[in-house]
């Protein structure tokens, strides 16, 4: 029973996107780099195979051929694919919980030819979808973890439904993969740097982080940036953040462990020193964890480098070095 | 939402195209999807290329991605093949004379893909090239 770390290949988004890593390239930074060993995949990001070879969900034996001699080169373990059902695959209506059950099935039967044992699900996707894919998770063995993102919260009802199909059925093919995110105070680390590149006085960027970790309510805080002469598109941000940002306390956790099988381990700015995320409680959560003796994958998710996509924004972050440091001090705590 | 905005296109791409008998009848930018990840065609919900102050809707565009050309509203009935992460894609313009000799002409191209989640209508990422028509290439259709 221990906790593993991983990375998911989100993480390197930008860096497959503009030429410098391919998916082979991103498996071997993150075992160099890191020395994780557990690997997960948005399948739609960074597909095995693409036209004409085979279009996904489909793959053919080269493709599954292929996955698997790179987990062996590299010493990696296949951990976590994500999968998003796509509910407005047509454009004037929603699909029907059938037509979603159907999308869910070939996610899972992807994933189990590429070995991975669960598939990230959604938030927004319906528990009757996950209870009516049930037979296919546990005919394909792959099982289908609801995620709990920002700005849904561990007592949320819609995650105790989840929960509550996994106890009732006596069923680990269902439950839930919280991210990271819930732990965050404030608004995302990256959001606060990107601030700082775009003029803004450090002083008053400095302030938002410790008045969020202070507890202050977006109302005050925002209130007194305005007395503080911040600029407007600032102020509007904490405004605007009020709606996604919800802190989870971590003590939530303890109720659902039977029923949580991976962990996202999003994070958007890794301070110089490694000591912590710039705004995301990691260390409580993984007391737990190692108090309660949780067995799994804690998986890299950065997701900084978003903030800096405006056309005109200067700046570019450096994913591989940010997942580096991430993995310094999950490691540490993890030891510590 | 602006994810991938300043990779979306690349002015370089920018070209006039001339028909087979030699007039100019629009011209080509190239796309990244705005997106993290790769989408069925059905699911590109918007698209729209602006010249100045002329607004060119998807329903004047001819769409190219891995050799297949879709026009609107055809192509929103394509579930099975996809617009894949970082695959440029070939918008047409049509416009007779193509881009202007001069001056700088200013490019907009607007296309927000319609994924299940983030409410009912995504907001296109917009982004915005100015472009010297005397520096742009054409290529020439058989």
């Amino acid at each position: 029973m221990t906790i593993r770390l991983g990375v998911s290949l989100y993480s390197y988004q930008q860096t497959y996107l503009t030429g410098q890593l391919d998916l082979e390239g991103c498996i071997r930074t993150v075992v160099e780099t890191t020395g994780a060993t557990g690997i997960e995949l948005i399948y739609e990001q960074m597909p095995l195979e693409r036209y004409p070879d085979a279009v996904y969900p489909n793959i053919t034996d080269k493709g599954i051929s292929r996955w698997k001699e790179l987990m062996d080169k590299y010493g990696t373990t296949p951990t976590c694919m994500d999968s998003f059902i796509d509910s407005k695959l047509y454009r004037g209506r929603i699909s029907t919980v059938q037509e979603q059950i159907q999308m869910m099935e070939q996610d899972l039967k992807l994933a189990s030819q590429l070995g991975f044992p669960c598939i990230r699900v959604l938030a927004l996707v319906p528990p009757e979808v996950l209870e009516g894919a049930l037979p296919a998770a546990e005919y394909y063995g792959v099982r289908m973890g609801q995620e709990v993102h920002p700005r849904f919260a561990l007592n949320d009802e819609w995650m105790l439904n989840v929960a509550e199909i996994s106890r009732r059925r006596n069923s680990k093919y269902v439950g839930l993969i919280p991210d990271f995110g819930i732990f965050s105070k404030g608004l995302p680390g990256s959001q606060l740097n990107l601030m700082k590149i775009m003029g803004e006085n450090p002083d008053i960027v400095d302030f938002i982080e410790v008045s969020f970790k202070a507890d202050f309510s977006h109302k005050e805080i925002a209130a007194q940036l305005r007395q503080m002469g911040a600029k407007e598109a600032t102020v509007i941000a904490v405004e605007r953040s009020a709606f996604m940002n919800r802190y989870n306390n971590p003590d939530l956790l303890k109720d659902l462990l039977d029923v949580i099988m991976h962990f996202h381990g999003k994070f958007t700015y890794m301070k110089e020193d490694c000591s912590e995320e710039l705004t995301i409680n990691y260390k409580d959560p993984i007391r737990i964890l190692k108090e309660a003796g949780w067995d799994g994958y804690i998986s890299s998710e950065f997701e900084g480098q978003r903030a800096y996509h405006g056309q005109n924004c200067p700046y570019e972050e450096d994913e591989i070095e940010q997942v580096r440091r991430h993995h310094v001090m999950l490691n540490r705590l993890l030891k510590s | 939402m602006d994810i991938n905005q300043k990779y979306m296109i690349d002015p370089k791409d920018i070209r006039n195209v001339v028909s087979r008998d030699g007039n100019r009848i629009g011209f080509e930018l190239q796309l990244i999807i705005p997106y993290y990840r790769g989408a069925a065609l059905s699911m590109i919900d918007e698209l729209y290329v602006k010249v100045g102050a002329i607004l060119y809707p998807k329903e004047q565009l001819t769409f190219t991605v891995d050799g297949f050309s879709y026009t609107w509203p055809q192509i929103e009935t394509v579930t099975t093949f996809r617009w894949e992460y970082g695959t440029k894609a070939t918008v047409f313009v049509p416009q007779q004379g193509g881009l202007d000799v001069s001056p700088i002409q200013h490019i907009e191209v607007g296309c927000s893909i319609r994924r299940s989640y983030g409410g009912r209508f995504p907001a296109p990422v917009v982004v915005k090239v100015a472009v010297d028509p005397c520096k742009l290439k054409a290529i020439r259709y058989q």
